[in-house]
């Protein structure tokens, strides 16, 4: 479905990232690991098209896309950070937000339920607390019917409880075919594949 | 779902919940205006001839408060990442943002000095002229200040004005002569500034889409 071959991105002349290489299928999890500044946000960034100065080849079905352009409407990107407007209320953010052009409204309710975010839909993002914010893009993500997930340190500032239900939830999308690529420290995604970027320093 | 018809929502939304984009601009204008003929002159026929040059240069200085910062919210929320992400037009996103930062910014300032010019002695029979070069004048200057909002991204606000004041200079020239000069003269000020907006309008629009996209480099 996804192929990578010899992907390499400098910055400020410095390699961050050399000759990375990966397949990925439908139904499969790749796991970005690394430290800190070893270009696991810049990977996710360079997969959606956001950065473009980069070297290799990003195959998708067999064809050269250079990125996941063509298929903008299939993918599900969560950035390190949430897009949230500070100003508005969570209902109007989600009414407003692009990351739920392609998902199921009643889905997206049954999961602000589940992650207790019902209660919060007419308060200020400005008063959440940085879990619930990443709650709010987890539940348009675990809504949205895309076939890929790029997943930037999604599980990032989660209580347990929301964990354990973000986590049965991404397992069933994984059985409906779902991909997806996500970066984290710590946490893993049940039958993850690792990609240790420090192993692609030079 | 429609994106531009969302994203105007979403923009308008969020500057109508945001009251400092627009209170900032009207107090800073209504500070400036009242303090000109305190400090320069009490004199009706001197504050007259001055004028068009005061409401000129405190809309210029009160406008350039909100629109060098039209992008940095989206650019450190994330919003921008997510709209390359999702191929959307910067285009658009950009002409939008414009669009409603004049709406909320630039707008209640014109409507504002066409009832604060009777304290600077401004002769009523010039009041159309002047509205008129305000309402063209402003949103090019609004585009000069998108362009130098994209450019200093990420960076300090003194980038922005150093990039936008010389910008506007031809516009605080064109604007305040529109407002001197008898009838007869308007249309050809008038004609000027409208020239000069229908240039701004593609040219600093692609300019403002690099200019987001130098960050991103």
């Amino acid at each position: 479905m996804l192929t990578i071959q010899g992907l390499s991105y400098a910055y400020s002349d410095r390699f961050l990232f050399k000759n990375l290489s990966f397949h990925l299928n439908p139904g499969e999890v790749v796991k970005i690991s690394g430290a800190n500044g070893s270009g696991k946000t810049t990977l996710i960034k360079i997969l959606t098209g956001i950065l473009k100065n980069y070297e290799g080849k990003i195959l998708l079905d067999e064809s050269n896309n250079e990125s996941l352009k063509n298929l903008s409407n299939e993918i599900f990107y969560m950035g390190h950070k949430n897009a949230l407007k500070e100003n508005l209320t969570v209902q109007e953010n989600l009414q407003h937000d692009f990351r739920l052009i392609n998902s199921d409204k009643k889905k997206l309710e049954s999961y602000l339920e589940k992650l207790n975010l019902k209660e919060f839909l007419l308060t200020k993002i400005s008063e959440l607390s940085e879990g619930q914010k990443r709650k709010i893009i987890l539940a348009c993500c675990l809504a949205s019917n895309s076939s890929i997930y790029l997943l930037d340190e999604p599980f990032i500032n989660l209580d347990t409880e929301s964990q354990e239900i973000i986590m049965e939830a991404i397992d069933s999308k994984i059985l409906n075919g779902a991909s997806i690529i996500f970066t984290s420290h710590d946490q893993n995604i049940k039958n993850s594949v690792e990609l240790n970027l420090n192993d692609y320093k030079s | 779902m429609n994106f531009i018809k969302t994203f105007f929502s979403r923009e308008i939304l969020v500057y109508s919940k945001k009251s400092s984009n627009i209170i900032s601009p009207i107090v800073f204008f209504l500070i400036c205006i009242t303090f000109f003929p305190l400090a320069v002159s009490n004199d009706p026929s001197q504050l007259s001839r001055f004028a068009p040059g005061i409401i000129w240069i405190c809309i210029l200085l009160s406008g350039m408060l909100s629109v060098q910062t039209i992008f940095k919210e989206d650019f450190d929320d994330g919003s921008l990442d997510l709209f390359y992400a999702k191929d959307f037009s910067i285009l658009q996103i950009v002409l939008i943002k414009i669009i409603v930062n004049w709406l909320f910014s630039a707008l209640p300032l014109i409507i504002l000095s066409s009832s604060m010019v009777f304290l600077l002695y401004f002769p009523i029979s010039n009041l159309l002229n002047l509205l008129s070069s305000l309402l063209i004048g402003t949103i090019i200057i609004s585009f000069f200040g998108a362009l130098a909002g994209a450019l200093s991204l990420g960076k300090n606000s003194i980038l922005a004005s150093a990039i936008m004041l010389p910008l506007s200079l031809p516009v605080l020239i064109l604007g305040s002569s529109a407002s001197t000069y008898s009838s007869e003269n308007i249309g050809f000020f008038l004609l000027l500034l409208l020239s000069l907006l229908f240039l701004t309008i593609p040219i600093i629009s692609l300019a403002c889409m690099g200019a987001i996209r130098l960050h991103y480099e």
